[in-house]
């Protein structure tokens, strides 16, 4: 398995499509800065704050993770590569666990590199943090990094489970931006700016159910609940892409 | 006879369609099996059985001598190597980086038969040059270059001369013969470009609808195909008598017909028999073509390619 690893972690690093995300994730982030700088310095006229650019990525992560664990995978199989990976005698469930953990170094490499970026643009070109301190920001990153890994195991677990089918892209995408606008939704019930929630019952349960254990929702706002429950979280999603993608994929016919 | 594949009655449906029936198929050790077949006959689906990427409906296959369902399957699959459909390679590394990466997959100790299979496959020259602005051969040449890590016993291709312009398709029948020859190297190769088979197969197997129709040598295959005189006789016993008295081949298709194997006129044969008192009844010209013999097996032309024996 660990030899596989180390070969799958190889090829992503070498692909271009990861190079891709990491200027993406710099170009995104880049503009960004640009916009803010301009809107402070013409509309607003104060310093720009480090709490304005410094979480910028968390708003795209889930679609740059899902994109890009999804291509780099989905090209391994269009490639013939995981089906030379099994021609070659490796076993399926190290096939699939070994392209899951990379799938998970994605996540985890995407956020810590915009976590590098992020924090350049904040020493050079903010005047600090005003509502964040150290420890909150650490804990921001550190759930993102962990949303981030969630995602990119499950992105990569549905590139196998559907056999390098094209459905992946729409499945794993379309999840992203629906889970964006109902999570939306689901902050502003849970925590409308004016008054105080007024759900109830089941609504209520479910509402604060995906707001507290389902990882895509980690990534529209900073982080509310004890860290133990973004751990529970984002291990049930991966747990749970691994067993069920394991079982489908050791099932699988692949052409 | 040592084999290094071996199919029992393997069946292979997909819901009520049938792509596998019964398949019996042995390719000896050392041969390049030429597996013939038209399009949609079961060529690619028992390769994919093959190599593990299917699971046959029924029967069962040993790949060395080792049974698919036994847990040392994997073991037999890494002295494989194939390339189903098209190449494995990544096309955003350099020849070389595709090489060591199916070296590390196999967790071989060194990279040392990296410079050997570049050369080997003729890519020493490629440099950093990536993969993706690789030629077809040379994409071609590089998957049975990522096949040959590990120093496999066997390696299947599944048309490998697909697409290739003719500089490709002698490249990748040299490389298939040099590997055979110097190394030991069995191969399976399908195609229905029966025009290359011929160059380089040692034996055949032919399949259509999911059945193995037949399997031979190139020797037998050879003697089907090879120009002869179909001649009716009334004694076919006195025909052997007068050919092996002249060292002429033969070959007894009944009671009274043989195939001659000679380029004889009608009155030198005449007197030949007429001394040992056989009558021709009749003799005609009969010279079948690869594609002719394909064809009669198969019973079709669809998807066939020209060929000459």
């Amino acid at each position: 398995m660990f030899r596989n690893l180390y070969a799958d972690t190889r090829s992503i690093l070498l692909s271009r499509a990861f190079r891709i995300a990491l200027w993406a994730i710099v170009i995104y982030q880049g503009f960004y800065l640009i916009f803010m700088k301009c809107l402070y310095a013409f509309i607003v006229g104060t310093a720009l704050d480090a709490d304005d650019i410094s979480f910028v990525f968390t708003g795209i992560a889930a679609f740059i993770v899902t994109a890009a664990t999804l291509f780099i995978t989905d090209r391994e199989f269009s490639n013939g590569c995981i089906r030379n990976k099994l021609i070659s005698g490796v076993r399926r469930s190290d096939v699939f666990l070994s392209s899951v953990c990379g799938g998970m170094l994605q996540g985890a490499i995407y956020t810590i590199f915009a976590f590098l970026i992020s924090a350049i643009f904040t020493m050079l070109f903010t005047a600090g943090f005003i509502d964040y301190s150290v420890p909150e920001v650490a804990d921001y990153w550190l759930v993102t990094t962990m949303t981030s890994m969630a995602i990119g195991a499950f992105s990569t677990a549905l590139v196998l489970m559907l056999g390098g089918n094209k459905l992946c892209y729409v499945i794993g995408l379309l999840l992203a931006f629906v889970m964006k606008v109902w999570d939306s939704f689901i902050l502003d019930k849970l925590y409308p700016e004016k008054g105080s929630c007024t759900l109830i019952g089941a609504k209520l349960a479910v509402y604060r159910f995906v707001d507290k254990y389902i990882p895509y929702s980690y990534l529209m706002t900073r982080p509310h609940y004890d860290f133990g429950s973004y751990i529970i979280g984002c291990f049930a999603m991966v747990i749970l892409s691994v067993v069920i993608g394991l079982i489908v994929f050791n099932k699988k016919e692949l052409k | 006879m040592e084999y290094v594949f071996k199919a029992n009655g393997i069946s292979k449906s997909y819901g009520k369609f049938t792509a596998l029936s019964d398949v019996n198929m042995e390719i000896p050790k050392g041969a390049i099996y030429g597996f013939v077949g038209k399009n949609g006959a079961g060529k690619t689906t028992l390769i994919r059985v093959m190599t593990g990427l299917q699971r046959p409906t029924s029967g069962s296959y040993e790949l060395m001598g080792t049974k698919f369902t036994d847990m040392n399957i994997s073991k037999a699959r890494r002295r494989m190597g194939a390339v189903v459909e098209s190449p494995a390679i990544y096309l955003d590394m350099s020849a070389r980086d595709n090489l060591v990466q199916q070296c590390l997959m196999l967790g071989l100790p060194d990279y040392k038969c990296v410079d050997e299979i570049l050369e080997i496959v003729g890519l020493t020259d490629t440099g950093k040059k990536k993969a993706r602005n690789f030629s077809l051969g040379m994409r071609q040449r590089l998957g049975i270059g990522v096949a040959l890590c590990g120093s496999p016993d066997f390696v299947v291709l599944d048309e490998p001369i697909n697409g290739l312009d003719p500089q490709g398709i002698i490249e990748v029948r040299e490389l298939i013969i040099k590997l055979n020859r110097e190394r030991g190297i069995t191969f399976l190769i399908s195609s229905h470009i029966l025009d290359e088979l011929a160059k380089v197969a040692t034996n055949y197997g032919f399949i259509d609808n999911g059945h193995i129709v037949r399997q031979m040598t190139a020797k037998e295959l050879g003697d089907e195909c090879r120009k002869s005189i179909r001649m009716k006789v009334s004694d076919v016993k006195l025909l052997a008598k007068v050919m092996e008295e002249k060292r002429i081949d033969y070959k007894i298709i009944d009671s009274n017909t043989a195939d001659v194997f000679a380029d004889l006129t009608f009155s030198e044969m005449a007197k030949d028999f007429e001394k040992v008192g056989c009558k021709i009844i009749n003799m005609q010209e009969h010279d079948e073509s690869l594609e002719a013999f394909y064809l009669s097996l198969l019973g079709g032309n669809d998807n066939v390619q020209k060929s000459v024996c």
